[in-house]
């Protein structure tokens, strides 16, 4: 496991990371690749071909597959078991997932058609630089009560989603040229 | 005509207010029934309206589908342009009016009003409107900006179920009355405002 910054391996940082997810369902970890993996990782999402998807009254993204260098990491034994024991759960696969892009003007809204299963979302976060002004944040809401994930370069994100609706805020014009990437991968929870 | 629209309304409008023609454009207007009348509001109350409105406090508004800034209903106003302004709305001859251009229904007394505020990079996204009992949706523009500036009322096509694509973008002028029938899927978005320019308006909704 050289692709995930040593710090959260150890026996002490995996029962904290776990003990904070059971608390609270949901954690978000810095710096989470080596910084060679964060760079070989973000300019692979960067670069892949995006498909633009678009119903005005739902949602307007691009996406792409997960690169393979990226999903190969995901397949890994060895993650898989720490996604175990942070987890609490048996993980052997990850189902859903994709590579988003979103841009100025870019958004999904929150819509009877779109409700999602119960699940834990995974997120991993290439975007480089971003004005925290501009939008674009992931958010959970819940009655009325929501949290957004912070938009930082190399954060891995895990968020056990049990009622809770998510949507992307809409990329507003302080986005200028920047674009912002991740990675979303959601786990089927029985 | 009663008397009470000789002060609100322009007086060339007034004079050259075809009802039968306004019947017309609107139900045959596309991508769905809408109308928007041109210096509606005189010019004074114009300005009157939009020194009232910015004495009614505006609570931001933040959720997936918008950012913009709102006052409380209307109903509730201590300022007393306001006030006369939502009983000429709520009056019987201006329903009827309303009523005579759509051929619709109304529900006299029950009307929803606010002002909003909408600055740079605020935004309405694509919706239908659709809520119980709401019949047409209407608002009064009090500023006048231009097509670069944003802040345009974005009307779409439908397309099985969905919103397709705009086929008309309204540009905000000061003292414009727009509207439009909730029947259907009306579907529209106000676009992002990308200057630092405001867009006053006072809107809601009548019922029926």
């Amino acid at each position: 496991m050289d692709k995930i910054n040593q710090a959260y391996l150890t026996d002490q940082a995996v029962n904290e990371t776990a003990s904070v997810f059971k608390e609270t369902g949901h954690l978000t970890l810095s710096d989470f690749f080596t910084h060679h993996t964060y760079q070989e990782f973000s300019k692979i999402a960067s670069r892949s071909a995006f498909q633009k998807n678009g119903i005005p009254n739902k949602y307007h993204f691009g996406s792409a597959n997960i690169p393979k260098k990226l999903m190969d990491f995901l397949h890994h034994q060895e993650f898989l078991d720490y996604l175990s024991d942070i987890l609490g759960i048996d993980v052997h696969q990850l189902t859903s997932g994709m590579l988003y892009q979103f841009k100025h003007k870019d958004y999904t809204l929150l819509h009877d058609d779109l409700t999602l299963e119960p699940g834990i979302d995974l997120v991993f976060e290439f975007t480089p630089e971003w004005n925290d002004q501009a939008g674009g944040e992931i958010t959970y809401t819940k009655e009325g009560d929501a949290f957004s994930l912070p938009i930082k370069a190399n954060s891995f994100s895990i968020i056990n989603r049990t009622e809770e609706h998510r949507f992307v805020r809409y990329v507003n014009c302080h986005a200028k040229d920047q674009k912002r990437w991740f990675v979303l991968v959601t786990l089927e929870v029985q | 005509m009663h008397d009470t629209f000789t002060d609100w309304i322009d007086q060339d409008t007034l004079e050259n207010l075809n009802i039968t023609h306004l019947a017309e454009s609107f139900s045959t207007a596309k991508p769905f029934p809408y109308l928007v009348i041109e210096n509606f509001l005189s010019e004074e109350k114009q300005q009157v309206l939009l020194t009232a409105i910015k004495e009614e406090p505006f609570l931001e508004k933040f959720s997936d589908l918008f950012s913009f800034k709102q006052t409380h209903d209307l109903s509730g106003t201590s300022v007393a342009v306001l006030k006369e302004f939502r009983s000429f709305l709520s009056s019987k001859p201006f329903l009827h009016l309303i009523e005579k251009i759509t051929d619709l229904e109304l529900t006299e007394g029950i009307i929803d009003l606010h002002g909003s505020l909408y600055e740079k990079a605020d935004y309405l996204l694509c919706h239908d409107d659709d809520l119980q009992g709401r019949k047409i949706a209407f608002m009064f523009y009090l500023s006048d900006l231009d097509k670069g500036d944003g802040g345009l009322l974005e009307l779409y096509d439908e397309h099985e179920g969905d919103a397709g694509e705009i086929k008309e973008r309204v540009v905000p002028k000061k003292g414009s009355l727009a509207f439009f029938a909730i029947d259907g899927h009306p579907y529209h978005a106000v676009s992002e405002i990308i200057k630092d320019k405001q867009r006053y308006a006072i809107a809601g909704w009548f019922h029926g």
